[in-house]
């Protein structure tokens, strides 16, 4: 048995070796070879990476089968959850694929990992995809009702006037139809104001870097009060122009300080706002 | 990161469009585009569209992009090449700078040209002894070189 079992470690070893170098099928044969070994989370969650790197068509369905094998032998792999919330994601699944990386994000506060920035994404793109799904079929259904409101509101014009002819007086029944045309523009009202709601709003400047001009993630502020994403002033600075691009203002690296305030911010605007997320591969 | 600022640029230069210009990439070479700036309406360029070429460096944007006018143009701190002696796309570059900015300087530049920095000495001469003689060249030139 513990033969079998380090012969599963060399071949997973020899698997990552064929993975980094892209060599995706050879490794994937090693990974399935460890796994009727002896099974293995981490053998299944290698193989699902494989899988997903080679990208060929159902490559999502292969990393979703790996990744519950994983998962019933280690409920607690973060990259079983992390690799099957972005297959999920892919073929629509939002529901379950924000509970798994969300699950994902939770072991992070154990256990770090390198690609916890990575979990983050793939959050905020399965959030977005999710709301442009509901998006897209609550646009549907507004363009279905406009007409129909339209078809009604001549149903109710044509009914109103027999309605109010048997009335005794004329002044009546022209005060219904005019009551009648108010609540159906007020519907309209309702219905267009919904709709306009309906599409993702720019991200404001203020949560933008102004290098990148994304969405700040890891924000830094300078003395001059500018903030700016940690990577890209760094950038700047490391390039030799110590200078704050904004102010002009002389900057040395170890000014810069984490600005926790507008990152709660980013945060917050894109919880309410999913659409707005930019996706930055 | 400069592949994503363009296009980030060109998306938001398509959804708010600024008024006197307009700038877009030459093709599918996201790194080669094309702009306009309307000749300022009250400078002696009015009723000119003037072309430039704009070339963004691989470091894009802590490089300052490339910049020229491909319309001739009587301008002292524009020269014969169409290059433009403007200190934001040299020396005073910085990287919160966008491709909107900078024609927005260019066509202030029009409006006020420098002619304490010129890059053609004989126009900035002409342009401080005799501004009517200058302002006229330059509508001549706007007339038979930038206009439609």
């Amino acid at each position: 048995m513990a033969s079998a079992r380090q012969s599963a470690e060399d071949l997973r070893e020899f698997g990552n070796v064929c993975l980094a170098k892209g060599k995706l099928d050879a490794a994937i044969a090693a990974y399935s070879e460890a796994i009727c070994l002896s099974p293995n989370a981490a053998y299944y969650t290698n193989r699902a990476q494989a899988h997903k790197r080679k990208g060929v068509a159902g490559w999502a369905r292969l990393v979703i089968d790996d990744c519950e094998s994983a998962l019933a032998l280690d409920d607690k792999s973060i990259k079983a959850h992390y690799l099957l919330g972005g297959a999920l994601s892919d073929v629509g699944d939002f529901v379950r694929a924000t509970e798994h990386l969300r699950r994902a994000l939770g072991l992070t506060a154990q256990t770090s990992v390198l690609y916890e920035a990575d979990i983050r994404a793939a959050m905020l793109r399965a959030n977005k995809r999710r709301w442009e799904d509901e998006t897209a079929a609550a646009v549907e259904s507004l363009d279905a009702a406009m007409p129909l409101l339209h078809e009604l509101a001549e149903q109710l014009d044509a009914a109103a006037m027999p309605l109010h002819a048997r009335a005794s007086s004329p002044v009546g029944a022209g005060e219904a139809k005019r009551q009648q045309r108010m609540h159906l523009s007020t519907v309209r009202r309702a219905l267009d104001a919904h709709r306009a709601s309906l599409v993702a709003p720019r991200a404001p400047e203020y949560l933008q870097c102004a290098i990148s001009l994304e969405l700040l993630r890891e924000p830094v502020i300078t003395p001059c009060g500018h903030t700016f994403e940690r990577s890209c002033i760094e950038d700047h600075l490391r390039r030799g122009h110590h200078f704050n691009p904004v102010s002009r203002a002389p900057l040395a690296l170890e000014q810069l300080v984490p600005n926790l305030a507008v990152k709660a911010a980013v945060e917050a605007f894109l919880a309410a706002h999913p659409g707005a997320y930019e996706s930055l591969e | 990161m400069s592949m994503k600022r363009i296009q980030k640029e060109l998306k938001d230069l398509m959804s708010d469009p600024p008024a006197n210009c307009s700038a877009g990439p030459v093709g599918d070479d996201l790194f080669h585009w094309q702009a306009t700036i309307m000749g300022p309406a009250d400078s002696p360029y009015a009723g000119g569209i003037f072309r430039l070429d704009i070339h963004f460096p691989q470091d894009y944007p802590f490089k300052p992009p490339k910049v020229q006018f491909t319309s001739k143009i009587y301008h002292c701190n524009v020269n014969k090449n169409g290059a433009i002696c403007l200190d934001i796309l040299n020396s005073q570059w910085s990287p919160a700078l966008t491709i909107a900015k900078v024609l927005l300087s260019i066509s202030s530049l029009l409006t006020d040209p420098n002619a304490d920095d010129p890059l053609v000495p004989e126009i900035a001469q002409m342009l401080k002894q005799n501004r009517v003689k200058h302002d006229s060249v330059a509508r001549e030139w706007t007339l038979k070189y930038a206009s439609q």
